[in-house]
């Protein structure tokens, strides 16, 4: 006796589920995600004391205002404190630089001060009050 | 005379390349983009070139550009923020404490939350920064 076999019809898988879900992950990480480039910049806190190596090896960069710049007491330009650091750094590495913003700069202005100091190879930073404001 | 319509079959559309352009854009956006929590405070950080690619911070402090302050999702006084670094240090000590200040924050802002943090026993802090272009 010959059986014929019974074709079983080939169902059609659903690509719609699939597609739904894909979608749904689209838009999950369309929305969660941020492009942004977020880095970090380190600082040292300074101690009260203020005591970091004394003042002969001081390195004190204040920043008067959005314009005014100034180098252990010298008015300096960003420039200038980028090439005083890079020779300070090649003198001697572990040169800790103190930086004194007056309360009202913009942190913006701080970070761009920051920026040339560890462009020019400053490893150590500290952000400290100026002693006059220091009430 | 009458003219039979000629019967338009439209051919099927087929899903195929929908779903491979769906595919890629999902793709690009996991690979390129970065989740991230996202900030109670609303926060521009200040731009920089230098810095060193941001690593999972323990303790991430937002600094509005108003001066005002929070951990996560909670709104926190100068002393509030102190107070809950001092207890996470108890638990770690060596938590990395990532200051979130907006860029045009006032540099005295973020030195009295330096000095809260130095009293609470900080001695490294980083300042979260968005890279130049």
């Amino acid at each position: 006796m010959q059986i014929t076999r019974t074709r079983r019809p080939v169902r059609v898988l659903s690509l719609t589920p699939l597609i739904d879900v894909v979608f749904l992950l689209l838009i999950f990480f369309m929305l969660a995600t941020t492009f942004l480039d977020t880095r970090r910049v380190d600082v040292s806190v300074p101690r009260i004391d203020g005591g970091v190596g004394g003042i002969a090896g001081a390195f004190m960069i204040s920043i008067r205002s959005s314009t005014q710049l100034e180098l252990n007491g010298q008015a300096v330009s960003l420039e200038q404190i980028e090439a005083r650091v890079r020779t300070r750094v090649r003198q001697n590495p572990g040169q800790v630089f103190q930086v004194f913003p007056d309360n009202a700069v913009r942190l913006q202005r701080v970070m761009d001060v920051l920026d040339r100091i560890s462009k020019a190879g400053g490893r150590s930073v500290t952000l400290e009050r100026q002693e006059a404001e220091i009430k | 005379m009458k003219l039979a319509r000629p019967s338009r079959r439209r051919p099927a559309d087929s899903v195929t390349p929908l779903i491979n352009v769906v595919f890629l854009l999902l793709i690009f956006f996991m690979l390129t983009g970065t989740i991230s929590r996202p900030d109670l405070l609303d926060i521009q950080p200040p731009k920089a070139s230098a810095g060193t690619d941001e690593a999972a911070a323990g303790v991430r402090i937002q600094l509005s550009a108003e001066g005002r302050m929070a951990i996560d999702k909670k709104r926190m006084t100068l002393d509030e923020v102190a107070a809950a670094v001092a207890q996470r240090r108890l638990a770690e000590p060596t938590v990395k404490i990532v200051i979130a200040a907006d860029g045009k924050a006032e540099a005295g802002k973020v030195l009295n939350l330096l000095d809260a943090l130095r009293r609470a026993g900080v001695e490294r802090i980083s300042l979260a920064t968005v890279r130049r272009r």
